[in-house]
């Protein structure tokens, strides 16, 4: 996106799509860049499908994709590509600034979305990087001046707002919850931070029970069925929780991230990382401060609250349509309210029985 | 009461199992209408006169008093606003079985931090980027 390009005009939609058109051409002259001089990074699950990965820096591609999960060899072709491009190694690589006129109230976050070519850019002005997703041609772009500054968080959840513009326009999305998963059956749990998600997610897979993830989810229906779908290998708990950690994730050789710690599950419980699992019950995670644990029935608009406005705070730039998605998930899946008593492993053992008991 | 409202269409809205749950990713707020807030909210789907919908509630039951004061929740939370588009006369109004419940505008705000530590609202409003307020903490 040379000076140029840069339109000058404010507010008109005349503007706003040239930013579009600008943000395009970064687009693919990112692309060009990196499938003239890169090399295929690895193929990833991403919901049903797969996204291929190409990056300009082997070594940055190889830590940013440590917690992604490899797609599972089978023969569905790559449904999107994601491109990693850093200045760290290409002379002249270094991306451009957001330099785009104020045309939207979304730009004061230094979000462009033009929903109608479902195109969705984001630049991170103190680590100088572009997140950029175009749902028309399948594409996301990760670009970013120095790899020695991408933040804690895209390792254990990278490119997650990426991944969610892609799926914008498919019928999955993004949720932030977890996913406990026994007997074919898997419970999405949601909760903020603080609510015992992870920690639950944890003493399920140190009790033998499955997950998706603890975080972040893909979730999306076919044929009437709702299916929650594994995106990253990785948990991170508090150093200072490790009373209510599992053993079996404390005494992990684990990476700092951030003030937590993170362990991969496939370092830790190997296949016990569940790839798809349908979803046979939604729940609220709460501690409720009693010795022992209960799950009682949830109205629906609270199930929402719990799920919707968390993932949209999160995922910023398609609120609408995760908004849309986590009710039309509501509607469909009976929600409940998962009350945390004391232990973690008291609780796991009242949710794996509630599982078996088909989730009434 | 302003001339003219319509629901401000930067809020993300769902209407959900007799509640609407609507979020304002600027200001990290979430909310729940429920009861003849509900209401309200399609009411002004399209740009309407706020006094002709008090006027249309109340002739059907609605507690005057209190609709105002949720008309006047949803103006102060900006999930309606303004607008100089020519208001809809063309207003229908079925009143519930029963009649209207009481109108409920919930507002969360536990989520805000999520906004608060991901610091991407620190620009000139006017100016937009690459200008930050003059105040703004380095965050690099």
């Amino acid at each position: 996106m040379s000076p140029d390009v840069i339109v000058s005009s404010r507010g008109s939609a005349d503007a706003h799509a040239a930013s579009t058109r600008a943000l395009l051409g970064l687009l693919d002259e990112a692309f060009a860049r990196v499938e003239a001089t890169g090399t295929p990074a690895g193929r990833f699950q991403l919901g049903r499908g797969a996204c291929r990965v190409v990056a300009d820096d082997a070594a940055a591609a190889a830590r940013l994709t440590r917690c992604m999960l490899a797609a599972d060899g089978g023969a569905a072709p790559a449904e999107c590509t994601l491109a990693i491009l850093s200045g760290s190694t290409l002379p002249g690589a270094i991306p451009p600034p957001w330099n785009l006129p104020h045309t939207s109230p979304r730009h004061l976050e230094r979000l462009h979305v033009d929903e109608a070519r479902g195109l969705r850019a984001f630049y991170d002005i103190d680590r100088r990087f572009w997140s950029i997703a175009d749902a028309a041609t399948r594409r996301g772009l990760f670009w970013i001046a120095d790899t020695a500054t991408v933040p804690f968080w895209e390792e254990a959840a990278p490119f997650k707002v990426i991944f969610n513009w892609l799926l914008a326009a498919t019928p999955a999305t993004l949720v932030h919850a977890g996913v406990v998963a026994h007997h074919g059956r898997g419970v999405l749990v949601a909760g903020p931070g603080g609510s015992g998600k992870s920690t639950t997610v944890m003493a399920a897979v140190a009790a033998g029970l499955g997950t998706c993830g603890d975080d972040l989810v893909v979730v999306d229906e076919a044929e009437g069925m709702w299916m929650a779908h594994a995106l990253y290998d990785a948990v991170k708990f508090f150093p200072a929780d490790h009373g209510r950690v599992p053993a079996l994730f404390r005494e992990a050789d684990a990476r700092p991230c951030g003030d937590k710690q993170l362990v991969r599950y496939s370092d830790v419980a190997p296949g016990q990382l569940v790839r798809h699992v349908p979803i046979a019950a939604l729940v609220q995670c709460v501690i409720s401060g009693e010795p022992t644990t209960t799950i009682t029935s949830l109205a629906p608009g609270a199930m929402l609250r719990a799920l919707g406005p968390p993932t949209a705070f999160l995922l910023r730039g398609a609120e609408q349509e995760t908004l849309r998605k986590a009710a039309a998930l509501v509607r469909s899946v009976p929600a409940f309210r998962l009350a945390l008593g004391a232990d973690p492993a008291e609780a796991v053992a009242r949710l794996r029985a509630w599982i078996e008991e088909g989730c009434r | 009461m302003p001339a003219t409202l319509v629901a401000n269409d930067r809020i993300a809205a769902e209407e959900f199992a007799g509640e609407v749950v609507l979020i304002d990713i600027e200001k990290g707020i979430y909310f729940s209408l429920q009861g003849a807030a509900v209401d309200l909210w399609r009411a002004f789907a399209t740009p309407r006169c706020p006094t002709d919908v008090l006027d249309l509630f109340a002739a059907h039951g609605g507690d005057r008093g209190a609709l105002a004061t949720a008309i006047d929740d949803l103006c102060r939370h900006d999930l309606v606003c303004q607008t100089s588009a020519p208001a809809d006369d063309a207003i229908t109004c079925s009143a519930p079985a029963g009649g209207f419940a009481a109108p409920v505008v919930a507002a969360f705000a536990d989520l805000a931090e999520l906004i608060a530590i991901d610091p991407v609202h620190e620009v000139d409003a006017a100016a937009g980027w690459p200008l930050r307020p003059a105040n703004f903490p380095d965050v690099s």
